[in-house]
């Protein structure tokens, strides 16, 4: 789609002029208007400070300092207590921590399966095509949650990666439809058929071939899937399906948030929320850079 | 659907936890083993489970699912006068958020790239990933019990069952929640198709025959867009329907979401795969819905014989 | 194309037939349903409705549910007990006691009926005791207390004669049980019946509608009941699953009366639209031990010295808002209980150490204490919808780990007895008779579910049940406290009160009497309450 600006070719067609003097407006000052800059700083801010947990927290985490309950933000305690004495300063980045771990193991999982998945049923011909799809259409057909409550309470006991496994497994259906869309635009592009005629194989086709050509119109769900994931496990932690109680997580801090409306303690309500909010809003407007890239194309209104 | 069936069932079998025990709670630790078997066969908790699936089907083909564990009834009179409660607030939901997201996206695509395209996005997106339960409980907090304009749980207030308006001022927090959850996911795909409409050339004709930027994307634009929507609308049953689940849980309607989460959290199976095979049907059953008003508004599906898998 | 509409024909048919089946059950049930709430007018005058927020219930039987509201609304039995927990006659109009032959012989009431009009008869009582002695397939928790009973029989219509092997100190107590209508439920599997749904009962209330789909069960006063109608005419209990909501539905005007953990019911006091209500009550929090679990069967010795390392005053404060006091004897707050001398465990962690170290476990590289090269692991269960509960738990495990004892906390919706756990946060109550206690401590009793075993407890327990006269019960129970302290099964915590709130104009409820385990018993004299709405 980029603009080309070899003298030895000359654009024809409809109205071709007004095209780039508004489209190439628009690109620069984008990138300076600098959205994603200010998101990505935000983001590596939550996320040095969660890997520097250890340094950063002023209590023991999962302490309870029993003679300081529901203490207001204050000196010693940033963010303020709970109604056990727990130091939510110090929570939230050990909570940030597995939060954001689960976040990424779900996106690898969901990755994996949604990309192979796609790929399989992209490539193969249209009987087990259609299987696949099938399949699919069945597992979209119970709504995620009821699908993770299923396996969540036939896990039993879960830990971070667990959760994050029944979370990937159940969120990979929209990647797979995604990239199985895809992979059927390119298939019959010559160097996949000159591939398949060498004999290739299929993971090196889809290594070689298929995902460099798709990466960049899946980037955008790819990454929203972390902040979906992270959703889903304060969801689930709040249905009380989640981590285990001495694991913290933001999902399970905000799930404290039903007794401290009563007990009038906003910070121990607002602060992971905003927390939370502020992360998944970074990954998504950095995912959203990645599309916005796609489409310069001006409007005709 | 039989297929759904026959997983959720091994599944089921598998899971830890002991029928019996939910069955009959805290009370079989005090059985002799001779007394566990007993009970254990009157349950029909002995046999292989391939026999148990049988024996169940057969059952539900007379319309008997069951026990339920928990609640030690038969499971279809648990669920059934639940079942209407969720319907209503789903489909509420459901048609309030499409027809919120195009809305909404319209004024997004009349306006792109203005103060106003940017600010919904903004906000849209902000709203969207917020915790839906967290969502729920500052609504409670400033509406039940600082406010005090609407009621905090339930589905309608004692002796109005039959009360329109009451049941409605029931559902308004379980649906803002619901709406604002699911809102600019939709919304947001909505815009982007009408945009994209927007650069076919047709567009540059309607202009040149001089109609309004607002006549061209309400007459023009969204007609071409509506199947598109309507098969967004078909494939996003089951996703709107798990904002039941979390909506029904925090305000305490009586629903058959709360009631998927309880029984999970319970390992009331029998319960469970019945709440299953609801949604199932229901998902099924308005995918076919869809599907005919697709074909109905486009006909070019139908000729083509394409299906929504196979676009 | 064709193939596909042939599908699609298909499972449009199987989703048809479902739903189908559903409306049909659904309005099969409507019909059932609707019949008795018919009569009310659409818009209702609730200013006689008291609106009751509890937990959620599934069945309401005196024979399944010992710790619940309903059952005692709606059934009675032979006696009923006093605001002092003393048994007084109900149904029965008097009786005798025979000390020679251990026999009661009880003149019931006359013209006492059902609710369902039906007159109630000595044959109905002798029905229910036969199931409480006899039925193999009941799954009560309580058949344990009914083992003295040798014969139930009724001479005539209205006199019931009870006999036992020996004689029994709580048996009165336990002649409250409610009594089930032998015209409606004989021969029906007690657990499974619809009748627990839909229950007819001799009882002060009678059950009108069990509405699932608002989440509310009705009741109305027994305008017919033998003894004082109640004032207040319709009884709402609305059935409600999270705790806070409880609360949250008092402060929006959606519920008259909730009983609320004590951080939430604190959350209302000084505000003059609510009452706060604090009752006392024997319920009891403690982690107890599963004996039948392979870590305790080699453990067992090391029970007792956990409690040096627990700060039961701190957990009372922070927990339970002070509302409660740190537990040492089960029966500590009964009136045949309280021996100090069981007070043996004060919270001294140098005394933890020497005693762990007596015997004989060493500390491990990790700071976790090990013996015979078992670590001091034990997992411990606790249902996660009660937050203080919860919150004692965290507690626990958190001054246990200070000192070198690992107790790992797993929340569970429902306690699940085979997963093997080595324990769980347990809450049990004698607010009457402290032989209440006997099927729990006592070796195989019915709710001794934690497999306890220790003889002198078990002779203790059993010669209290069998002796007469308080001055020598009281002797004997205060040996089982201090026996018990020595070689004990729970590491008790704390015992809670009862804090109830209600709307201003609720008035009647009377705190002389010592509530049970989830502060039921609240009702007991709710013939005397007013509402003023």
């Amino acid at each position: 789609m980029a603009e080309v600006k070899d003298p030895r070719f000359q654009v024809v067609g409809i109205n071709w002029k007004a095209r780039p003097q508004t489209a190439a407006k628009p690109v620069p000052k984008r990138r300076l208007a600098g959205k994603p800059v200010f998101a990505f700083v935000l983001l590596l801010a939550i996320v040095l400070g969660c890997l520097f947990a250890g340094q950063l927290a002023n209590h023991d985490p999962s302490g309870y300092y029993l003679q300081n309950l529901n203490e207001a933000p204050d000196s010693s305690f940033y963010f303020g207590t709970d109604s056990l004495g727990r130091d939510i300063y110090s929570m939230i980045w050990y909570g940030g921590r597995v939060s954001l771990s689960i976040g990424l193991m779900s996106m690898v999982i969901i990755t994996a399966l949604g990309i192979t998945y796609g790929c399989i049923s992209g490539l193969a011909n249209t009987g087990v095509d259609a299987v696949m799809m099938r399949i699919m259409e069945m597992a979209n057909s119970i709504p995620t949650l009821l699908l993770l409550l299923l396996l969540m309470s036939v896990i039993g006991k879960a830990n971070a990666v667990t959760l994050a496994a029944a979370i990937g497994v159940t969120g990979w259906f929209a990647l797979a439809r995604l990239v199985r869309s895809e992979v059927r635009q390119i298939r019959n592009s010559e160097y996949v058929l000159a591939a398949r005629c060498m004999g290739v194989g299929f993971g090196r086709i889809m290594t070689r071939h298929l995902i460099p050509n798709f990466v960049s119109s899946i980037l955008f769900v790819i990454i929203a899937s972390i902040s979906s994931s992270i959703s889903m496990e304060s969801t689930l932690s709040f249905l009380g399906l989640g981590l285990p109680v001495d694991v913290i997580s933001w999902g399970s801090m905000l799930s404290l948030a039903n007794r401290a409306l009563l007990l009038n303690t906003w910070w121990v309500i607002i602060i992971p929320g905003v927390f939370l909010l502020v992360t998944l809003n970074a990954i998504t407007s950095i995912g959203n850079a990645f599309r916005k890239g796609n489409t310069k194309k001006p409007s005709n209104l | 659907m039989l297929i759904l069936s026959v997983v959720v069932f091994y599944f089921a079998r598998w899971a830890p936890g002991d029928p019996l025990q939910s069955f009959y709670g805290d009370a079989v630790e005090s059985m002799s083993s001779e007394e566990l078997a007993a009970a254990r066969s009157r349950l029909g908790l002995d046999a292989p489970i391939h026999v148990q699936y049988v024996r169940w089907l057969q059952g539900a083909l007379h319309g008997e699912f069951g026990l339920s564990l928990k609640y030690k009834m038969p499971a279809m009179r648990v669920v059934s006068p639940l079942v209407g409660n969720t319907l209503l607030l789903g489909t509420t939901a459901y048609l309030l958020v499409f027809l919120l997201a195009t809305f909404l996206a319209v004024a997004c695509a009349l306006h792109e790239d203005t103060w106003l395209d940017r600010l919904i996005c903004k906000i849209g997106t902000a709203v969207y990933y917020l915790p839906p339960f967290w969502l729920g409980v500052v609504l409670v907090l400033v509406f039940s019990i600082q406010l005090k304009w609407l009621p905090s749980s339930g589905a309608y207030d004692v002796g109005k069952a039959g009360d329109v308006f009451n049941r409605l001022r029931h559902m308004i927090l379980p649906l803002t929640v619901m709406i604002l959850s699911h809102l600019w996911y939709y919304g947001y795909m909505i815009r982007n198709k009408l945009l994209d409409e927007l650069r076919q050339d047709y567009v540059l004709l309607a202009k040149e025959k001089g109609l309004t930027k607002r006549q061209i994307v309400w007459k023009h634009c969204l007609r071409n867009v509506a199947p598109a929507i309507v098969n967004i609308m078909a494939i996003s049953i089951p996703h709107v329907l798990s904002g039941t689940y979390i909506a029904e849980s925090v305000f305490n309607y009586p629903g058959i979401g709360a009631l998927s989460v309880a029984s999970a959290k319970y390992h009331d199976y029998n319960l469970l795969m019945i709440l299953v095979l609801i949604t199932g049907a229901l998902v099924i059953l308005s995918s076919i819905l869809a599907q005919t008003v697709s074909e109905i508004i486009d006909p070019r599906i139908k000729e083509t014989g394409v299906s929504a898998w196979q676009r | 194309m064709k193939k596909s509409s042939f599908q699609r024909a298909c499972s449009l048919l199987l989703a048809l037939v479902l739903t189908v089946s559903l409306a049909a059950c659904g309005s099969q049930n409507q019909a059932g349903e609707s019949t008795p709430a018919s009569g009310s007018p659409e818009t209702e005058d609730l200013s006689h409705t008291l609106i009751y927020a509890g937990e959620s219930e599934s069945t309401i039987n005196p024979l399944l549910n010992s710790h619940d509201e309903l059952p005692d609304l709606i059934f009675s039995g032979l006696m009923k007990y006093d605001g002092n927990g003393t048994p007084v006659c109900d149904l029965a109009k008097d009786y005798t006691y025979d000390d020679t032959t251990f026999t009661y012989t009880f003149t019931l009431r006359d013209g006492v009926k059902w609710h369902d009009g039906q007159s109630f008869t000595a044959d109905d009582v002798v029905y229910t005791y036969d199931l409480l002695t006899q039925d193999q397939s009941l799954s009560s928790s309580i058949t344990s207390n009914y083992e003295d009973v040798s014969s139930v029989t009724a001479p005539d219509a209205a006199t019931v004669v009870i006999q036992l092997s020996q004689y029994n100190a709580a048996m009165l107590d336990y002649f409250t049980i409610g009594i089930l209508p032998k015209h409606l439920t004989e021969g029906q599997d007690i657990n499974t019946m619809s009748f627990n749904q839909t229950p007819v009962g001799t009882g002060r209330y009678k059950f009108v509608s069990w509405d699932t789909a608002g989440g509310m069960i009705r009741l109305d006063r027994n305008t017919d009941y033998y003894d004082k109608v109640p004032n207040i005419e319709h009884i709402i209990y609305k059935t409600v699953s999270v705790e806070s909501t409880k609360a949250t539905m008092l402060q929006s005007g959606e519920a008259d009366l909730a009983w609320l953990n004590a951080k939430y019911a604190d959350s209302f006091r000084g505000n003059d639209k609510y009452k706060n209500i604090d009752f006392k009550t024997a319920d009891y929090r403690a982690i107890s031990m599963d004996f039948s679990t392979d870590f305790w069967k080699n453990n067992s010795d090391s029970i007792g010295v956990l409690n040096y390392a627990i700060d039961k005053d701190t957990i009372v404060k922070s927990v339970l808002d002070g509302r409660g006091v740190a537990a040492y004897s089960p029966i500590q707050l009964n009136r045949l209980g309280g021996n100090t001398q069981a007070d043996i465990y004060p919270y001294d962690l140098t005394r933890f150490a020497a005693e762990m170290e007596k015997l004989g476990w060493v500390k491990g590289s990790d700071g976790i204490y090990e013996r015979n090269g078992e670590k001091f692991h034990f997992t411990v269960q606790v249902r996660d919808y009660e937050e203080e509960r919860v919150d004692i738990a965290n507690l626990c495990a958190s001054q246990l780990k200070a000192v070198g004892v690992d107790m790992e906390v797993d929340l569970v919706t429902k306690f699940d007895w085979d997963a093997g756990y080595n324990g769980f946060l347990s809450g049990y109550a004698a607010q009457f008779d402290p032989d209440m206690f006997y099927k729990n401590y006592v070796t195989g009793a019915s709710d001794n579910t934690m497999h306890y075993s220790n003889p002198t407890v078990d002779n203790l327990l059993s010669e209290g049940r069998h002796t007469e006269g308080d001055e020598a019960r009281r002797t004997i129970y205060q040996q089982f406290e201090a026996a018990y302290a020595q070689q004990p099964g729970v590491v008790l915590v704390a015992f809670l009160d009862g804090c109830y709130v209600s709307v201003a104009g609720l008035s009647g409820l009377d705190t002389t009497r010592v509530l049970g385990h989830h502060a039921v018993g609240v009702m007991w004299n709710i013939e005397n309450w007013t509402l003023n709405k």
